[in-house]
């Protein structure tokens, strides 16, 4: 049952009770709510005061605007702005007060047409469900749109883009409230069709004035600076004044002025700025370029140029020079550069990738193509020298610092497995030698190598640090053995015993003659060792290896030397005679003439044994005057001093050995692909490839062709660049 | 090495006290499977080193070498495999009879 309503009088009061609310005039709370339940019994008495009460509201509306822009003509410039903000504040709050009110005509309205969507936001989202009835509060921003902004949208935009620029000048600031009240009073439509487009075309106008104007004021340092200063404050204004949805808009008309047009300018400069490498110019360059679509490239290629030119240069310098001035000059290089990428480019993937691909180029540069590349040799004689006894007293820190400093420079080598060849030759001398400075040092950094190379690539070396902590135990345990056995030998013996795949050592040694006691100390260990400890192994001594300490007792002092077991041989003969002719000691040694000349020269350096010239031949006298400060010394021993062919044969049995993990890899990879093409079965064996070398193509397709001839794979009839397995 | 002691007996005669005595001897030496072929047959690597499996599974401590009857040597883990197929040795097919174990 529906209430009778006089909708004249009702309207009256509500009339007087809008103009408040629109005006931001104070309304009681009493009759706030009294409007409210008026308002809710015109909406349920009729559908027709529906419309009716609908259609009165717009008309106030109407009314209420139009005597709003009376107030306005006659008002230009800064004054229009600053009068049309102040009544668009009050009229858009008041507005939203009135919207309110008129809730439940609003959702009465929506039910009518089928939707219960309510209103929602001022003043832009309100506009966006066209096919809903406006809402009362739709109703004034649209009236204000087409009374007041049809009226005076040209002045008004004007101003607008005056104070813009003023800002932009950074004369007469304008206040930034104001400025984004008004273009918020301008509503979506009105926004992006009209002001939008003027705001975009000013600031293209603007900027380019500006740019001539700071071309001409600054140098280039200035000039860039001065760039990346307009457009960061831009970028602050797009914030504080426009619309979020024209933001990007506005910078990239801005950055394209700036920066975009004139890239050809701004890369021909960066040439300089990166041969001199001014990181802070650089920086500022940076910034810019990188705003640009694709505009770092000219900059990626200068770095990658320049660092790879200075770093040549210091190669071809080094020419000759020793390994730690070598690894010294490649560390500040890399030092050098790595702090201008983190400077200058802050740290940018881009230009880090550059920076490992130039170092790349520089480490693995040869000065010419006849020269072979240093730097596994280089590298692998410095980590020697970090770990071998005696070399410098460095702290644990330092020490590991320097382990660091090779395995950051290691990183680019491409050699990796020449590098691992000389690393286990030093390695193995250390060990044999006891002349590392101590296990852990060594153990730390093959930890090291491990990280980058893998298992498989440090396993050998991994294998000698067993060998070396095994004998430990295999020692002691053979004397009990020996106890055991009651077996009492003549000297105070002991045995090294390594894994013959680990060691890069040559097996064959030159015969020598021992006393029969001494020998009977070896049978005695490889009986122990292979049957007693072991089974099914075999043993094979390497003299040139072994090292005897013998006691002088023929001089003022008693003296221990350490030799070698071929040393040895030839001091124990003077235990019989002081002086033999070298013929007499090539007999009763039975060493081969190369060993025998090579121990007589290390005795005759050492100053315990004297050669004398004669017609019938050298003979050697023992030197009775013989005199150290040491109690107790090590004859050098040239018999694992490396000579220059070793260093070949390293290098020869590199490529056999390349060829061989080539080839097995092919092979792999084919056989888990069955079919593969030539450019993918190339990729894919470089990738595999990487922690040991960087094969060449030729080198990858000479066992393509070597494995097609021994049918481990055959070409594809059909199509020749495709390979079958054959399995 | 070879080791010789020819003509030991025409050396002059020791004098009574030594020159040089020995006080410490540490001999070198390297240890390989007694084998007549370094390489094992069926995974083509060195007899010295793991299999490719115990390798790849890091357990390089067990993978040791296993004589035949016919005196053929492979990897443990390799003429294990091998048998789950055959019974003959890969190289000359005679019947496979352990003969000794490495250790
Ligand atoms: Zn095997
Ligand atoms: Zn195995
Ligand atoms: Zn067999």
């Amino acid at each position: 049952m529906r209430k009778s309503i006089d909708y004249d009088a009702t309207w009256a009061s509500l009339r007087k009770v809008i103009f408040d609310v629109l005006t931001l005039k104070p309304v009681d709370r009493i009759i706030w709510s009294d409007s409210i339940s008026d308002i809710y019994s015109i909406c349920i008495s009729s559908s027709e005061y529906i419309e009716r009460i609908y259609n009165d509201c717009k008309e106030f509306l109407i009314s209420h605007i139009t005597h709003i822009k009376k107030e306005l003509t006659g008002v230009y410039s800064q004054a229009l702005l600053k009068k049309y903000y102040e009544y668009w504040i009050k009229f858009s709050s008041g507005a939203s007060y009135l919207n309110s009110m008129f809730t439940y005509l609003n959702r009465s309205r929506n039910y009518m047409h089928g939707s219960d969507s309510s209103y929602e936001q001022m003043p832009y989202s309100s506009q966006e469900n066209e096919e809903l009835p406006a809402e009362i509060g739709q109703i004034a921003m649209q009236q204000w749109q087409e009374i007041i902004i049809e009226e005076y949208q040209v002045e008004l935009v004007n101003v607008l883009l005056a104070a813009i620029e003023n800002d932009r000048k950074e004369e007469n600031i304008p206040v930034a409230d104001l400025v984004q009240g008004v273009i918020h009073s301008f509503g979506k439509f009105f926004y992006q069709s009209v002001f939008e487009a003027r705001l975009l075309e000013e600031t293209k106008n603007f900027y380019a004035r500006e740019l001539a104007r700071l071309r001409e004021s600054y140098d280039f340092s200035g000039f860039i600076k001065a760039v990346k200063n307009r457009i960061d404050a831009e970028q602050h204004r797009c914030q504080k004044f426009f619309h979020v949805s024209s933001h990007s808009k506005v910078l990239k008309a801005c950055i394209s002025r700036l920066t975009a047009e004139q890239i050809d300018y701004l890369n021909c400069e960066c040439a300089r700025l990166v041969k001199n490498e001014l990181i802070d110019d650089l920086n500022c360059l940076y910034k810019l370029l990188r705003l640009v679509d694709n505009g770092l490239k000219v900059m990626l290629q200068e770095i990658e140029s320049h660092i790879k030119r200075i770093g040549k240069l210091l190669v071809i310098n080094l020419f000759r020079k020793t390994c730690e001035d070598y690894v010294n000059a490649m560390l500040k290089v890399s030092d050098r550069f790595s702090t201008l990428i983190q400077q200058a480019f802050e740290e940018d993937p881009e230009f880090k990738t550059i920076f490992g691909k130039a170092i790349r180029a520089v480490i693995n540069h040869s000065n010419s193509s006849s020269t072979p590349i240093r730097a596994a040799e280089i590298l692998a004689r410095y980590a020697d020298i970090l770990l071998k006894k005696g070399s410098k007293n460095w702290s644990d820190a330092e020490l590991d610092d320097k382990q660091s400093h090779v395995i950051n420079l290691f990183k680019y080598v491409d050699d990796k497995d020449l590098f691992q060849k000389f690393y286990s030759k030093f390695l193995a001398k250390r060990l044999i030698m006891n002349g590392s400075i101590s296990l852990d040092a060594e153990e730390e950094m093959i930890k090291k190598l491990k990280i980058i190379c893998g298992y498989e690539y440090t396993s050998r070396l991994h294998q000698m640090f067993t060998d070396i902590r095994l004998n430990e135990g295999v020692n002691s345990e053979f004397s009990s053995y020996l106890n055991k056995k009651n077996i009492k030998l003549t000297v105070n013996f002991s045995a090294s015993v390594l894994q013959s795949g680990a060691w890069p050592l040559n097996q064959t040694s030159s015969p020598y003659s021992i006393p029969p006691d001494l020998e009977r100390s070896l049978t005695t260990f490889e009986e122990y060792y292979c049957t007693s400890l072991h089974r099914g192994r075999k043993l094979v001594w390497l003299p040139y290896l072994s090292t005897a300490e013998l006691r002088m007792t023929y001089l003022k002092k008693g003296y221990y030397v350490t030799t070698t077991t071929y040393q040895m041989a030839v001091l124990l003969l003077y235990n019989n005679a002081l002086s033999y002719t070298g013929r007499d000691i090539a007999t009763w040694t039975q060493l081969t003439e190369k060993e025998l000349i090579r121990t007589l020269s290390s005795l005759e350096a050492a100053k315990i044994l004297i050669k004398e010239n004669s017609r019938e031949g050298n003979s050697y006298k023992l030197n009775l005057e013989f005199g150290n400060k040491r109690t107790k010394f090590k004859i050098a021993s040239s018999s694992i001093r490396e000579s220059p062919q070793e260093i070949t044969k390293v290098h020869s049995r590199i490529e056999e050995e390349r060829k061989l993990f080539l080839q097995a890899t092919i092979v792999r990879i084919m056989k888990s692909r069955k079919v593969l093409n030539h450019n993918s079965l190339l990729e894919e064996v470089i990738k595999m490839s990487v922690n040991r070398f960087s094969p060449s193509i030729v080198l990858i397709k000479k066992c393509i062709e070597l494995l097609i001839e021994k049918d481990y794979m055959k070409r594809n009839e059909g199509r020749q660049d495709e390979y079958n397995y054959i399995a | 090495m070879e080791k010789s002691s020819t003509s030991k007996s025409s050396k002059p005669a020791p004098k009574e006290e030594s020159l040089f005595t020995i006080k410490k001897w540490n001999a070198v030496a390297l240890w390989s499977w007694d084998v007549t072929c370094d390489t094992c047959a069926i995974c083509k690597l060195l007899l010295v080193d793991a299999c490719m499996k115990c390798q790849n599974e890091i357990k390089t401590e067990d993978c040791v070498v296993v004589w035949g009857e016919c005196n053929h040597s492979f990897h443990r883990c390799c003429i294990a495999s091998w048998l789950n197929k055959s019974n003959r040795c890969p190289l000359c097919q005679r019947e496979w009879i352990v003969q000794r174990i490495g250790r």
